[in-house]
């Protein structure tokens, strides 16, 4: 590793470790009394949406460290996770805003034949499916959902970022894969110039 | 210690125990009931929504997973009664995080509140659940500055006079000036806003534009084009010597200038982003667009499939103006396959006409299949 990129990783870690410090009791209007627990707030505005922390616990919960590591490397790591996590809802957000405006969605049946083919690909068969889903904490329902929001973002990747990628033909899979998440990020970068973004982790 | 010491050590605690009791003082099972003497302090009131009796000398749980919720609050908005009547989270049973992340979208949606956070605390008998809320500003009236001479900017983006306010709002209408002013060549343009305390108290909101140089196009250039004159493409293009200068309509212009290639036949046409350079001072922008044309493309086999009303030679010689061997144009295809469409419809088929290529680059033609779906009867 160069020193470049050691001096961003301890940048990276020092930002991090500010951060838990603030974790430790996330509020941000007034909770004024020491025996006061936040239950549930708003943790990031995009447009008119919000993200919560319920939100964003539910999808953290199966990533966080339940090991007997140090509790200060472990505030650190789950931060990043959040923060991660945070990041990924944000854009996934979005996604849904711009799918929104294009007219871009899947059908009942769409999100039946992806269910099937996920099966397909792991073997499962309906009961194991849902039995894997539960693990993770989602409902049949919620993980159809998923499925669904997964299905219309490749198609607003297909319509809004395939179409501008320049010397994409003749790649092999995974560097092709690549290109395509990289014009993705840039895709949503620009497309945070447009849209209300307010993070209050 | 001595006896001045202990006297000092006692008025830090005493001048400690005054700052932390600053903010107010929430006893476990009595609500505040002092009379308010401001609205900040009716807004920092507890307004109890529900609530179980419970005996003072119950004990706090221990374990808030499974403790009752015993009393439900919400504070921070002057009407708690209107607050109450949105949360489905009711006391007498454990908190239900799907409930309460219900109630913190709901309460959100109302377009009232900037902030929603809930609180658990644990009180004699169980938990106290509090709705914490901060409301959304609303101004007395709107300003725009800074705009007189330049055209475009529509002040009925601006928030009404006492609407609530929020901050995706203000992004909102600060991009859509910042957008009507980028057409009009003020690329550079900032837009800040802030609110202004007026004569008679009330507040009014101000938006602020710094227009800077409007930005006009000096020149514009084509490079890497053979086939195509300089003079076809320009009369394609939005972008215009001693025009404004507008990056989107020079996005739409790559857009036009490839599709007057492909009306050429030369399908593989690749039009790079232009490039932009401006003028020190920001007033005059030269605009270069890199072609690379490619070869020229024919016809070859043409079919028409799907739901036809007809044989599909009947399609071909009504609606297809090309022949085979001529050269692609794709404005040619779109208006014999809007003909088709009209054709469908008269006939009461609503349709949906996709062309489905196949490009034979060895040969450089390429044969389209017009595939017509579905044919709904109305």
């Amino acid at each position: 590793m160069s020193g470049r990129a050691l001096h961003g990783l301890w940048a990276a870690v020092a930002g991090a470790f500010a951060g838990a410090l603030c974790a430790i009791a996330p509020s941000t209007i007034a909770a004024e009394a020491s025996d006061h627990v936040t239950v549930d707030r708003i943790v990031a505005v995009v447009d008119n949406d919000v993200v919560t922390w319920i939100q964003l616990e539910k999808r953290v919960a199966p990533l966080l460290r339940r090991d007997e590591a140090p509790i200060g490397d472990r505030l650190e790591a789950d931060l990043g996770i959040r923060r991660e996590a945070l990041s990924k809802m944000i854009d996934e957000r979005i996604l849904a805003a711009v799918a929104a405006t294009d007219h871009v969605s899947a059908t009942d049946a769409e999100v039946d034949s992806a269910v099937v083919e996920v099966m397909k690909q792991n073997g499962l068969t309906q009961e194991g499916l849902s039995k894997a889903v539960h693990n993770t904490g989602m409902t049949d329902d919620e993980y159809r959902q998923d499925l669904r929001r997964q299905l219309i973002e490749a198609r607003v990747v297909q319509m809004k970022v395939v179409p501008k990628m320049k010397n994409a033909t003749g790649l092999a899979p995974d560097v092709y894969r690549q290109k395509v998440d990289q014009a993705t990020r840039a895709f949503l970068d620009d497309e945070k110039q447009r849209h209300y973004v307010e993070v209050r982790l | 210690m001595g006896e001045r010491g202990a006297v000092r050590a006692g008025l830090l605690a005493l001048i400690a125990a005054g700052a932390c009791s600053s903010a107010p003082t929430k006893s476990a099972t009595v609500i505040p009931q002092a009379p308010p003497t401001s609205e900040a302090d009716e807004l920092a009131r507890d307004h109890v929504c529900e609530s179980i009796p419970t005996l003072s000398s119950s004990p706090k749980p221990h374990d808030s997973d499974a403790a009752v919720v015993v009393r439900i609050s919400t504070r921070g908005y002057r009407e708690p009664e209107k607050v109450c009547k949105y949360l489905r989270t009711h006391a007498g049973g454990p908190i239900d995080n799907a409930v309460i992340d219900k109630d913190v979208h709901d309460l959100w949606e109302t377009g009232l509140f900037d902030d929603v956070e809930v609180w658990r605390q644990g009180i004699a008998g169980g938990l106290a659940l509090t709705f914490s809320l901060k409301a959304r500003p609303s101004f007395a009236s709107t300003r725009l500055d800074g705009v007189r001479g330049i055209p475009g900017v529509d002040t009925s983006l601006l928030p009404a006079a006492g609407a609530l306010v929020d901050k995706a709002q203000l992004f909102k209408v600060k991009r859509s000036i910042l957008d009507e002013l980028a057409v009009n060549g003020y690329e550079h343009a900032d837009v800040s806003y802030t609110t202004e305390r007026q004569e008679d108290g009330s507040n009014e909101l101000v938006f602020n534009v710094e227009a800077h140089a409007q930005t006009v196009v000096e020149k514009v250039i084509f490079a890497g084009n053979k086939s195509v004159k300089d003079g076809d493409l320009m009369a394609v293009m939005g972008t215009i010597p001693g025009h404004p200068f507008s990056r989107d309509m020079l996005t739409r212009d790559a857009l036009v200038v490839a599709a007057a290639y492909y009306d050429r036949g030369y399908l593989m046409v690749q039009v790079d982003e232009p490039t932009v350079v401006e003028s020190p001072a920001g007033d005059s922008a030269q605009v270069t667009i890199d072609i690379r044309e490619g070869d020229v493309y024919r016809l070859g086999a043409v079919h028409v499939a799907g739901d036809l009303l007809q044989p599909e030679k009947e399609y071909l010689k009504s609606f297809w103006s090309s022949k085979q061997n001529d050269v692609f144009s794709r404005a040619t295809v779109i208006a014999d396959i809007e003909k088709m469409k009209d054709y469908q419809a008269q006939r009461g088929f609503q349709s949906s006409i996709e062309p489905v290529t196949e490009i034979h680059a060895d040969k450089k033609t390429i044969d389209i299949t017009l595939r017509i779906s579905p044919a709904g009867r109305p």
